[in-house]
C-alpha cells in the first residue's frame, strides 16, 4: 500500500504505484498508457511510450499515532516525491523515484524534527498482454521488477540498505470503468524498526493495491474530448512478514488531459493488526503528471 | 482477518476482471467501404468498434508510402485521454507526417502529410504499436477531416 508516505518508504513501497500492472486474475484489478489511468496508490500496467518520459510529482501528508519503539504520541510526514518514467521499448519502461521527506515527531509536547531524502526506488515495467478489444476497452497486463537502494541519507530517512521488489499488475479498462490491480512482494534486506511506518523495516512485505476509476466526465467521448474527469477509490493492503499489516481506503479524485493529469487523494484505515509500528491515522495526498 | 481481507481483495480484483470483460458484442461496424481513393479505402465513420477486413490486415502491412494528403487511423485501446497523448506523439516523428489529431468519440487518429515524403502504412502502423494500441485498420483522409 504505498504507506509511503513515511519515510524511505515512498520509493519503495510505492515504487510503481505509479506506474502500475501484471495482471493475475484472481488476485486484481487494472488500466492503458503512459502512467495513465492510474491512481495515487496503485500502480497501472500503462506506460510511457519509446522516447516519451513523464514526470509525476506527488505531495503526501500521513499521520501516524503512537510508536510501539520510542514511545512518542504521533509523528507528521510529509513526504514529496519525483517519479520520472521513460518508454525504453514499446512494452518497456524505466522508473526513478526520489522522495524527499520531512517528520515531526511529537512527544509529551515536545517537537523533534528532521528531514531528509528516503530510499531511492528504481524499477522496471514490462507489458506481457495487451488485449484492445475496441476504440476504448483493453487489458492490459505487466510485470514489476526493481530495486530500492540507499540515498546516503543518515537521518533515519533511508534504510541504509538495497531491497530488491517484484510485483505484477494489470489494467482493464471498460467504458467508463477502469480497474487496477497490483500485488508487489518486497525483499527488505535493512532498515530499522524505530523507523518503520510500513514496508521500511528489516520485515519483507506484500502489498496487494486495488484501484476502481470511474469517469465522470464526460461520459461520452467526443471529437473534441480533450481531458476527463474521474472519481477513483482504491484499497491498499500491506502484509509484513512480523505479521503486522493494515487495510486502508484511498478515495480520491482524478482529472486527465493530453498531457497533463493532476489528483487528489484521502487515506483512512479499515483494518490495523501492527505492533511494531505506528498505527495509521489518516493521510491525503495530491500531485501532477507531465507527458513530454 | 488477515485472510478474509485478501479474500475479499481478490474477489473484488477477480471480478472486475472477468465479469464484464467481454465487452459488449462489436455490433460490428457497419462502415463499408463506399470507394477508394488513393489506394486507401473510405469509411463511413460510425462507432468505437472497428473491423479489419483481410484487405486491411494487408494494407496495414504494406511497405510502400502512401499516396494522397492525409490518412484515418482507426485505433483500438485508447480509453483515455492521457493514454491517448503516446499517439500523436508517435506519430508525428514520423518524417512526412504533418499533424496528428486524436478523436477519442470513434477511436481514429487524422493524420497529414507534408511535402513529398510519405510513411507507409506499416510506418503507422509501427507507431500505433509503439504507443501502446492496436491499428485495426487505415483509411483515406482529407487535410480537413475525415473522408
Amino acid at each position: 500500500m504505498r504507506h509511503k508516505g513515511s519515510t524511505e518508504i515512498g520509493s519503495r513501497d510505492r515504487g510503481w504505484k505509479n506506474a502500475r500492472l501484471g495482471l493475475l486474475a484472481p488476485v486484481m484489478l487494472g488500466a492503458s498508457a503512459a502512467n495513465a489511468q492510474e491512481a495515487m496508490y496503485t500502480a497501472a500496467a500503462t506506460m510511457p511510450s519509446p522516447g516519451v518520459s513523464v514526470i509525476r510529482e506527488q505531495f503526501h501528508y500521513y499521520r501516524y499515532g503512537s510508536n510501539p519503539n520510542t514511545g512518542s504520541d504521533h509523528t507528521d510526514q510529509y513526504e514529496f516525491t519525483t517519479l520520472w518514467s521513460y518508454g525504453l521499448d514499446r512494452a518497456l519502461s524505466l522508473s526513478l523515484e526520489v522522495p524527499i521527506e520531512f517528520r515531526n515527531t511529537v512527544d509529551n509536547d515536545i517537537d523533534d524534527r528532521d528531514k531528509g531524502v528516503g530510499d531511492i526506488d528504481i524499477m522496471l515495467k514490462y507489458r506481457v498482454y495487451k488485449d484492445d478489444t475496441n476504440a476504448i476497452n483493453t487489458l492490459r497486463i505487466a510485470l514489476l521488477g526493481g530495486v530500492s537502494v540507499a540515498s546516503g541519507d543518515d537521518h533515519d530517512f533511508s534504510s541504509q540498505s538495497v531491497n530488491p521488489h517484484i510485483g505484477a499488475v494489470a489494467t482493464k479498462v471498460w467504458g467508463r470503468h477502469g480497474f487496477n490491480q497490483e500485488v508487489h512482494y518486497y525483499f527488505n534486506t535493512g532498515g530499522a524498526r524505530d523507523d518503520n511506518y510500513g514496508n521500511q523495516g528489516p520485515d519483507d512485505a506484500l502489498e496487494l493495491n486495488s484501484a476502481y476509476l470511474f469517469r465522470i466526465a464526460p461520459e461520452t467521448y467526443t471529437s473534441t474530448t480533450s481531458g476527463a474527469w474521474y472519481l477513483t477509490a482504491e484499497l491498499n493492503w500491506l502484509y509484513e512478514t512480523n505479521s503486522d499489516n493494515d487495510l486502508r481506503i484511498s478515495p480520491g479524485v482524478m482529472f486527465e488531459g493530453r498531457r497533463f493529469a493532476f489528483e487528489l487523494m484521502a487515506q483512512l484505515p479499515v483494518y490495523q493488526d501492527v505492533e511494531e509500528r505506528p498505527k495509521f491515522v489518516f493521510g491525503i495526498g495530491m500531485g501532477v503528471r507531465i507527458t513530454f | 482477518m488477515k485472510l478474509s481481507h485478501f479474500a475479499a481483495i481478490a474477489l473484488i480484483g477477480s471480478a472486475a476482471f472477468t465479469c464484464g470483460c467481454a465487452t459488449s458484442s462489436p455490433a460490428a461496424e457497419s462502415a463499408s467501404e463506399s470507394q477508394a481513393a488513393n489506394g486507401l479505402p473510405v469509411y463511413e465513420q460510425k462507432p468505437i468498434y472497428h473491423e479489419a477486413s483481410d484487405r486491411d490486415k494487408d494494407l496495414a502491412k504494406s511497405k510502400s508510402p502512401l499516396t494522397g494528403d492525409a490518412a484515418v487511423l482507426y485505433v483500438n485501446g485508447m480509453g483515455c485521454p492521457l493514454c491517448a497523448s503516446n499517439l500523436d506523439i508517435q506519430l508525428l516523428r514520423i518524417k512526412g507526417v504533418s499533424t496528428a489529431t486524436i478523436d477519442l468519440g470513434v477511436g481514429t487518429a487524422n493524420v497529414t502529410f507534408k511535402g513529398d515524403e510519405r510513411p507507409s502504412a506499416w510506418d503507422l502502423h509501427e507507431a500505433v504499436e509503439d504507443a501502446g494500441f492496436s491499428l485495426v485498420r487505415i483509411a483515406a483522409g482529407t487535410p480537413g477531416g475525415v473522408k
